[in-house]
């Protein structure tokens, strides 16, 4: 049965946050996420009145947000940089609240899983964010992707994979 | 038949290490400030407002831990209820009518924040009137943050809290009146300590918010109000006077570079008003000039196109015999 067509305020007040942190994780820069996400929310407001609700809301908007994310990348080239950009911040240790060693330690980590997903061609990290950080399903990301469930599978295992085998090799690496 | 993989978050077998780094991943969510000033420039890009109507969800942030400083922020009363740990702010609090190019931007402005609310890891900006705050109350972290990663995971029950760390002014994760229909877990946002039945559950991002609170991100309680507060009600001043008295609007304008300099973080907004009380007050050629820098300085924000058509209607037209043709 398709939904209603949400409320697009309602819409931009649940997933802007979300559509923020995928944006991120798909390697968009932080300084260029702002714009990129402001992108997205004009194509979901401009093509909300054909929203038919034959998918959830939330995978139509992840559509709009990986391909957002997707043209950033190809366009920019920006994959080395982003790494690149990351590990500059991760020093910066801004927080000045008494938590600031865990938001440091946080920083961090984001830094090194960036760096990580960095090293994944763009099919395999987005079926990988969307899957383990966005908790979409692999029907729901098949259907983002426009691939096969199946194709959706194999590219998360080697993602999984690969990941693995990178923090083994980080660890390996360290004295 | 393909068996479901299972997160690697939702599985005990996995590395610290590798735990770790998803957690992370998994916890960050976009800057409060960033959200804000999204809001206001879709909502002057579109000509629709983002503001939601009611504080429903600042309700739910109270059923979940009953704050002095909060029930001060939700009433009429507005103010600054500092409440605990958290500095930024996620006010949605941008409403435009869709009159026109002036009330469109002016939408930026279009609400006082006056009270800033703060619980978890953010403050928020609760959209009410501009009076006089309250005394900041200091608030106990709710209960609920004490829990593990691990039984956070378990779903909607925790989906209250969610909306109180991430939007109680219904900014970013409750829905106000229904919300949207797409799971039933989101509807537990907004019903607060609602109890929830066996199979619903709130959305994936609204479940693991859990993992934030988890992940200890604390900050320093703020006890006095935000500059930020004041740059914006002086903006806000500006806006207003914006139709009846641009000039008035102009010596606001003046008065806040003034005051906080010409990189706060409401600069674009505050140069994209000064094009308009320009253009409005008749100095057209230092409207240009205005809006030309504007446009280097911000090439791609959702005003300027706005700003281009309020400037053209009142350029006098060019003579065909005078314009130079593009090289």
């Amino acid at each position: 049965v398709p939904q209603a067509a949400p409320e697009f305020a309602e819409l931009f007040h649940q997933h802007a946050a979300f559509v923020w942190r995928a944006l991120r994780r798909l390697g968009v820069r932080e300084r260029d996420a702002e714009d990129l996400l402001q992108e997205v929310f004009m194509v979901v407001h401009r093509k909300l009145p054909e929203f038919a609700g034959r998918a959830s809301v939330t995978t139509w908007i992840y559509g709009i947000c990986l391909r957002k994310a997707l043209d950033y990348r190809r366009l920019a080239r920006i994959t080395r940089e982003v790494s690149a950009e990351q590990a500059d911040h991760v020093g910066e240790g801004r927080a000045q609240a008494p938590g600031q060693e865990r938001a440091l330690e946080l920083k961090r980590a984001r830094s090194r899983l960036d760096a990580i997903l960095d090293q994944l061609d763009d099919d395999k990290r987005a079926v990988f964010v969307l899957f383990e950080l966005e908790g979409l399903t692999m029907n729901e990301i098949a259907g983002v992707m426009g691939t096969p469930v199946q194709t959706a599978y194999a590219r998360l295992y080697a993602a999984r994979r690969h990941i693995k085998q990178s923090l083994g090799e980080e660890a390996g690496g360290e004295p | 038949v393909t068996q479901p993989p299972k997160r690697w978050l939702d599985s005990n077998d996995e590395s610290p290490e590798l735990r770790e780094l998803l957690e992370a991943g998994e916890t960050e969510l976009a800057p409060p400030e960033v959200l804000r000033r999204s809001a206001g420039r879709l909502s002057a890009a579109l000509g629709v407002s983002l503001a939601l109507q009611k504080s429903a969800a600042l309700a739910t942030t109270q059923a979940v831990s009953p704050a002095p400083g909060a029930s001060a922020a939700a009433s009429a009363s507005g103010g600054a209820a500092s409440t605990g740990a958290g500095a930024a702010a996620s006010a949605g609090g941008v409403a435009a009518s869709a009159t026109g190019v002036g009330s469109a931007l002016g939408g930026l402005l279009a609400k006082v924040v006056s009270a800033v609310v703060v619980t978890g890891t953010a403050a928020h900006f609760v959209v009410q009137s501009s009076k006089p705050a309250p005394a900041a109350t200091p608030r106990a972290q709710p209960a609920i943050q004490a829990g593990s990663s691990s039984s956070a995971r378990e779903p909607a029950r925790r989906a209250p809290a969610e909306a109180a760390e991430h939007g109680s002014d219904g900014a970013w994760a409750a829905p106000e009146q229904g919300g949207l229909s797409r799971e039933p877990g989101s509807a537990a946002a907004e019903a607060g300590a609602r109890d929830t039945s066996a199979g619903a559950r709130a959305p994936a991002h609204v479940q693991r918010a859990d993992r934030a609170r988890a992940s200890g991100r604390q900050s320093a309680p703020s006890a006095s109000p935000d500059p930020r507060l004041l740059q914006l009600q002086l903006l806000e001043r500006a806006q207003a006077e914006l139709p009846r008295d641009p000039q008035a609007a102009l010596a606001l304008l003046e008065e806040y570079a003034r005051q906080f300099g010409g990189e706060t973080w409401l600069a674009q907004e505050c140069a994209a008003l000064s094009v308009q009380a320009l253009v409005r007050s008749g100095q057209l050629a230092a409207a240009r000039q205005s809006f030309d820098a504007f446009a280097a300085r911000y090439p791609g924000s959702p005003m300027l196109g706005l700003l281009e058509r309020e400037l053209a209607a009142r350029l006098p037209p060019v003579p065909i015999d005078r314009k130079v043709p593009h090289p």
